[in-house]
């Protein structure tokens, strides 16, 4: 079963869908399920103590992601 | 003989594998031993803790689970997971597939346990159900998964593409299905 | 989601999949042969089978599957396995401890049994004894392999 609903994005946001849609090989519905399912991945994931890291080899960086 | 695709892996099913799979599988394993077989290991992958593998698992999207049922027995599981991992074939390369976490078919099925396997087709049910799943996800049918080295004939009869043992996956062979391909396979 | 699949396709392609096995992702592997071979050069010891023995023994006795054991005991159903059938296996000394425990038998005695610790003569004796006295499929204990087993579980319940 599933449910319609309407959403509003800026020309900005728009483009950045689109963009991604085409990178991608995806519907705009596609990338906006995508995203739910990682969001909810990492939202959980951090809830149970966990870290998200961007990791650069070639700098030896690592930098915490926290705006989720 | 009618089977049904549950597009989810519940508490019957559970118990199922721990009432009818496991003992099976640890009578092949006695008479393994029993026959002198050499010193046997076993991966710390083993199954034994699948039920909290699946509670882990309850409530994210990301994972889709399915159960195969035949004649009120369960006869095969599978987990997909849609974050795991992105296309590698060159010619998909970055593009997202639906990834097989794990399929396996009742231990009466499998040749190798038992001498006259009972059904067939769990395989082949289990890889279109993940083609449909990868399709609904807008995927494609873009699928990948890591096969056991007994299996490699199976997944390369299906029309996936080997890319070779995967050093960082327990040294397991990695398949990918490509999108012309699983219209292939499902046409 | 939907799934359509045909009788006739079903039919058609069930014969890709013939006599293979099907599994995929580690988590559905079995055991596997150990690759090294110095299997040859090592004998089995007489004290670690007769604690398979006495472990598979006790167990039936008790009426416990091998899961309901592994349950009571939080050993994994795989080491339980091992533990009776496979004489090379070394179990943890925590896993024969807990054994120690669900069979109210000292720990001591059971680290001898086990290999973890080495046997005294009379330990060994007394393992010889009763593994030859045990017979090939414990679930059905004859008279005397009933008494080996009683006067063996009396010899350790003294240590």
């Amino acid at each position: 079963m599933k449910k319609t609903m309407t959403l509003n994005l800026t020309d900005a946001e728009m483009q950045v869908l689109q963009d991604l849609c085409d990178k991608k090989d995806l519907s705009k519905t596609a990338v906006l399920r995508q995203a739910l399912r990682l969001y909810q991945l990492v939202d959980v994931r951090l809830q149970q103590g966990g870290k998200l890291f961007f990791e650069d080899e070639t700098k030896k960086e690592k930098a915490e992601l926290m705006v989720l | 003989m009618a089977a049904e695709l549950l597009d989810r892996i519940d508490e019957l099913h559970l118990r199922a594998v721990e009432t009818d799979w496991i003992p099976q599988i640890i009578n092949h394993i006695r008479q393994l031993i029993d026959q002198g077989q050499p010193r046997q290991t076993w991966p710390q992958s083993w199954h034994w803790n699948w039920r909290d593998k699946v509670d882990r698992i309850n409530g994210l999207l990301a994972f889709q689970t399915f159960a195969i049922m035949c004649e009120g027995q369960l006869q095969g599981l599978m987990q997909m997971n849609s974050a795991r991992s992105l296309c590698r074939l060159p010619e998909q390369a970055g593009k997202h597939l639906a990834y097989v976490d794990y399929v396996e078919t009742a231990p009466w099925n499998r040749p190798n346990i038992a001498s006259k396997p009972r059904y067939r087709g769990v395989g082949i049910t289990m890889i279109r159900a993940a083609i449909e799943h990868s399709r609904d996800l807008g995927f494609h049918g873009r699928i990948g998964l890591h096969s056991l080295p007994q299996s490699e004939t199976f997944y390369a009869n299906c029309g996936m593409t080997d890319l070779g043992i995967d050093g960082t996956y327990e040294n397991l062979r990695y398949f990918e299905m490509t999108s012309s391909q699983a219209d292939a396979l499902s046409g | 989601m939907k799934l359509a699949i045909t009788k006739e396709w079903f039919e058609r392609r069930v014969k890709l999949e013939g006599d293979h096995e099907i599994a995929a992702g580690a988590l559905a592997r079995d055991p596997a042969p150990e690759a090294e071979a110095s299997v040859a050069s090592e004998s089995i010891d007489a004290v670690r089978l007769a604690f398979g023995s006495l472990i598979e023994s006790l167990r039936r006795r008790k009426g416990l599957t091998i899961e309901k054991l592994a349950e009571r005991s939080e050993i994994d159903v795989a080491d339980i396995v091992r533990i009776e059938r496979d004489a090379h296996f070394r179990p943890e000394p925590r896993a024969v401890y807990r054994l120690a425990q669900a069979f109210d038998l000292p720990n001591k005695a059971l680290q001898q049994l086990s290999g973890n610790t080495s046997a005294q003569p009379e330990m060994q004796e007394h393992a010889l004894r009763f593994a030859a006295r045990s017979g090939e499929s414990p679930q059905k204990l004859s008279r005397d392999e009933k008494k080996a087993l009683e006067e063996f579980v009396a010899y350790l319940a003294r240590q």
